[in-house]
């Protein structure tokens, strides 16, 4: 392999946001004349997959069983002083941040976690957006240090092609760390839709007078194939949906085709989780909302009112 | 002139965030419904905010008394109610206990007044004795080791509630005021009984009841002072509660000004929000002057008496000008808020009502100024 | 009976923040707060030694102004705090807090258990956590829902992205921690004036070991600016005209 192959890396232990990752890190490979190396870790799906869509190689670290993902920090760091790649790409699931920090902290690296927009520079950099101050703003930087590592939220890029070439991949063994281990794992419960993964999300906040309620707006996601959201009040105050649907700077990030608000008002922490979804829809009784300065189509109503006429208009129309 | 010390403004801020997150997205609601906010009382029990100004060794928190003041401006910013019921209890029951109390006195109703365990009230009032205090016809006579208690308190802060009161009484009615007398009284003793319960304008959550005594019998450990001190009690603890009340007034200024500003920004007319309007601006930048002007000298009053200097025409000055301020500004916060602002359950209609009373109890307006007058003019 | 290190971050009150022209924020009349997530992570290491014995120590890092948090942070419950205060260390990255941190953590003394935020209200960027315990070289559990303490280590339930997992660490471990781990509560005005009577111990850069390479922006931040709005912001009139427009966006 040539010095050039560790140019980009790309890290998921989610299969669709690693091809994402290879997708868009072929696209900067390319631009910056380097390889992309893919680092899978080892019984999760198949690392050729990476290849397939456009990896050069890819490096499968093998984990020890009862051990937390984050366990391969070490081995992680020290392949990249080895091997020294320009751009890390991280999927930025709550496991992979911890560890990308973690690998960070070895090499006295910046690490750009939850990165909404990456920019390549002249010089070859990378210059990055994210949040900060609960949404209220938007930090545009770019790492001096070496390697350059991006966190990006899953869905920030499109899933690619197949990209069929050949290219080896190798194993790395993770060794055991005896001080941790992880005594059992609880798969998440399957309750309806993944919402980040829905084509149309409709978001409730406190406007719902009861959780008995709900049922107005899930109808209403159901006529448009959707999943229902929240914010984080309904979620964590009162407890009417699970945690996994609170759309939020803390929660989760939904980029939908259509996001309809219904009872929300708009703060910057739940609009930092919603803010990439193509088209925005808002309906609060409240004419002073801040959400009607972030939608595009916005309806001043009760939403008592509003939903089922609009769940009636929209279940001629989508027919 | 006022920089609050950091512990003062940690107070400030625990007060704020507990009047923000449990007072204030009830007040509306036990305004609404005249109800006894008693969980709200627990939980300043737990904070303890009940005793704030009273020493540890009489189980109080042992703060300053700005600290205090500043606990009944901020609770009264959500709901003037429970920062009257605090008041009350503390300026009024409390404070001339510890001001005036023998050690045994102070050791047998400070603790469970402090810790919260016993509500406190304040019974000078009578129907046809108010700023007249020497028209008393509440008489106490001396049988034996007791006093016995005849007659009737009207408009008592806390009276359904409280258990310890300060009980004005003619013990010599030749004598005039320096005929009355102060006593503690528990509301266990026999023949203490709450009389009617009034239905107020504002502060509706506070409860204002009668209090009656019927033969009543006081022991004599429980006479507050000597007897013939109960006028120069009175006055003296009527001057500090002023105080009390231009902080509860100071507050719901606050809140008028700090509900103007948020509607003047949020309700959109003619295609933008009112605070683009220069008549609206104006408004809102006197607001602001009369609430600042209103928390130096109330900050001072507080000062001055935390200081054990001389208070009594600060606390009226500020208790006046506080007052006023609270009335002028909560009538302009309903004019900001238009039509809006006419409709029960708005915060601005509950602050204009609740802001009345302060130009009104412990000396009204024209009370103040005879006052400051008679200090300014001797 | 552990002895716990709880870190917090002294951030700007996000709720103060005006966006002026171009979008550009300003801070001018901000003020400063205990991170809302750093809230949990106190509490949480103050309930830990109420029930079990042991002591709390709170460290903080920032720039001269992270001074005034000692009694806010004091009056939740820890016995002492430690502040690393610095003009170097105003807007510290990650990476600078956690060797900082690193250093101050040493100078605490024996410890168990460490208690950090998921992440600062400000930055968030999740990191400082993970950072610090791998440059003191212990083990680390992010994103605990859940946190036990035992005799010898914790065991700490993970709420992430597809489940939870549970994990159990020996002593001495670093935990940082989400807001169901335990609600803050309001401290008490007692609590708020015994704070001013309890230890702590102000550390610069210099005292710390921290110098150079340590101290050398990682970042060059080119822009900080409210986030635009480019939507259309298209009022509609009833909920026919709205279905319309939804359905038009979905197809």
């Amino acid at each position: 392999m040539c010095r050039n192959m560790a140019g980009v890396w790309v890290f998921s232990e989610q299969r669709s946001t690693l091809l994402e990752l290879v997708g868009e890190g072929r696209k900067l490979a390319d631009r910056l004349g380097v390889g992309l190396t893919a680092l899978v870790p080892g019984g999760r799906f198949d690392a050729v997959d990476a290849i397939a869509f456009g990896a050069d190689e890819a490096i499968v670290l093998t984990l020890p069983e009862g051990q937390p993902l984050e366990t391969a920090a070490e081995a992680v760091a020290r392949l990249v002083g080895e091997l020294d790649p320009d751009l890390i790409l991280w999927g930025a699931t709550l496991r992979a941040k911890g560890l990308a920090a973690r690998v960070a902290a070895r090499l006295g690296a910046a690490l750009v976690t939850d990165a909404t927009a990456l920019r390549v520079q002249p010089d070859g950099r990378i210059e990055t957006d994210r949040m900060v101050y609960g949404g209220g703003g938007v930090a545009t930087q770019v790492a001096l240090t070496r390697p350059q590592m991006i966190a990006v939220p899953p869905r920030t890029f499109a899933e690619p092609a197949v990209n069929p070439r050949i290219g080896d991949v190798r194993e790395v063994v993770v060794p055991a760390d005896s001080r941790v281990k992880v005594t059992e794992r609880r798969p998440k419960s399957n309750q309806g839709a993944d919402i980040a993964a829905a084509g149309v999300v409709v978001g409730v906040g406190r406007g719902l007078a009861a959780a008995e309620d709900l049922a107005l707006v899930e109808a209403l996601a159901a006529t448009l194939g959707g999943a229902v959201g929240c914010t984080r009040p309904v979620a964590e105050d009162l407890g009417w949906l699970p945690e996994d649907r609170y759309i939020g700077i803390s929660g989760r990030k939904v980029a939908p085709k259509v996001y309809v608000a219904v009872g929300l008002s708009g703060q910057v922490q739940h609009l930092a989780g919603m803010r990439e979804s193509k088209v925005v829809v808002a309906i609060n009784k409240d004419e002073n909302a801040p959400i009607f300065a972030n939608a595009d189509y916005g309806l001043v109503g009760d939403l008592y009112t509003v939903l089922p006429a609009l769940t009636d208009e929209l279940k001629k129309l989508m027919r | 002139m006022f920089t609050l010390t950091e512990q003062q403004e940690l107070i400030r801020n625990l007060v704020r965030e507990f009047a923000v997150s449990q007072v204030a997205p009830i007040a509306c609601e036990i305004d609404d419904e005249a109800r006894w906010p008693a969980e709200t009382i627990k939980a300043m029990t737990a904070l303890d905010l009940m005793g704030i100004p009273f020493p540890e060794q009489y189980g109080g928190s042992g703060g300053d008394y700005l600290s205090y003041i500043i606990t009944v401006e901020e609770l009264s910013r959500a709901c003037a109610s429970t920062g009257v019921i605090l008041s009350a209890h503390i300026s009024l029951a409390g404070a001339p206990i510890y001001q005036f109390g023998t050690e045994a006195q102070k050791q047998q109703y400070l603790p469970d007044l402090a810790a919260g365990r016993k509500l406190g009230a304040f019974c000078l009032t009578e129907p046809a004795a108010g700023t007249d205090a020497a028209s008393q016809t509440t008489v106490a006579e001396l049988d034996g080791d007791d006093y016995v208690l005849n007659g009737g308190k009207c408009f008592i802060t806390n009276g359904d509630h409280a258990e310890t009161f300060i009980v004005l009484a003619m013990t010599d009615k030749a004598k005039g005021t320096k005929g009355i007398s102060a006593f503690i009284v528990e509301k266990a003793f026999a023949g203490v009984s709450v009389g009617k319960h009034e239905r107020k304008m504002g502060i509706r959550a506070a409860h204002t009841t009668e209090v009656l005594f019927r033969n009543a019998r006081v022991p004599k450990a429980n006479l507050l002072g000597k007897e013939g001190d109960g006028f120069k009690i009175a006055m003296v603890t009527l001057d500090g509660g002023r105080i009390g009340i231009a902080a509860q007034a100071l507050g719901i200024a606050q809140a008028s000004l700090d509900e103007s500003i948020k509607w003047a920004k949020e309700r959109q007319q003619f295609g933008k929000p009112i605070a683009a309007n220069q008549a609206i601006q104006f408004m809102i930048a006197d607001m602001a002057v009369q609430v600042q002007a209103a928390r130096h000298l109330v900050y001072h009053a507080a000062t001055l008496k935390g200081e054990g200097k001389p208070y009594s025409k600060e606390a009226a000055m500020a208790k006046l000008f506080a007052a006023e301020t609270a009335m002028q500004q909560s009538i302009k916060a309903v004019q900001i808020h238009g039509g809006y602002g006419y409709i029960k359950g708005t915060t601005v209609e509950r602050l204009m009502r609740d802001a009345k009373i302060t130009e009104i109890y412990e000396g009204t307006s024209e009370v103040q100024r005879m006052v400051i007058s008679a200090s300014v003019l001797r | 009976m552990p002895n716990v290190i709880t870190c917090y971050k002294w951030v700007i009150d996000e709720a103060d923040i005006r966006a002026g022209g171009g979008g550009a924020l300003s801070f001018e009349q901000a003020g400063r707060k205990i991170s809302e997530y750093d809230r949990n992570a106190i509490e949480a290491a103050v309930q830990i030694c109420e029930q079990q014995g042991g002591s709390v120590t709170a460290i903080s890092l920032g720039g001269p102004e992270v001074k005034s948090s000692a009694k806010d942070a004091l009056s939740r419950g820890p016995e002492r705090a430690i502040l690393a205060l610095d003009p170097a260390f105003a807007n510290a990255d990650s990476q600078t807090t956690a060797l900082g941190l690193t250093a101050a953590v040493k100078l605490a003394g024996a410890y168990d258990l460490i208690v950090c935020g998921e992440g600062s209200g400000d930055v968030y960027a999740q990191q400082v956590g993970p950072r610090l315990a791998e440059l003191l070289g212990i083990p680390c559990i992010t994103f605990a829902g859940k946190l036990t303490v035992t005799a010898t280590g914790v065991v700490a339930e993970r709420k992430l992205d597809d489940g939870v997992e549970v994990v159990e660490a020996a002593f001495p471990v670093l935990v940082t921690v989400l807001p169901d781990v335990a609600k803050p509560r309001i401290p008490s005005l007692k609590q708020v004036m015994g704070a001013a009577k309890k230890e702590v111990k102000v550390v610069d850069a210099a005292a710390l070991g921290l110098a150079g390479d340590a101290l050398a922006a990682r970042f060059e931040t080119k822009a900080l600016k409210a986030p635009a709005s480019n939507r259309k912001q298209v009022k509609v009139a009833n909920p026919v005209a709205l279905a319309e427009a939804i359905a038009g966006a979905v197809r």
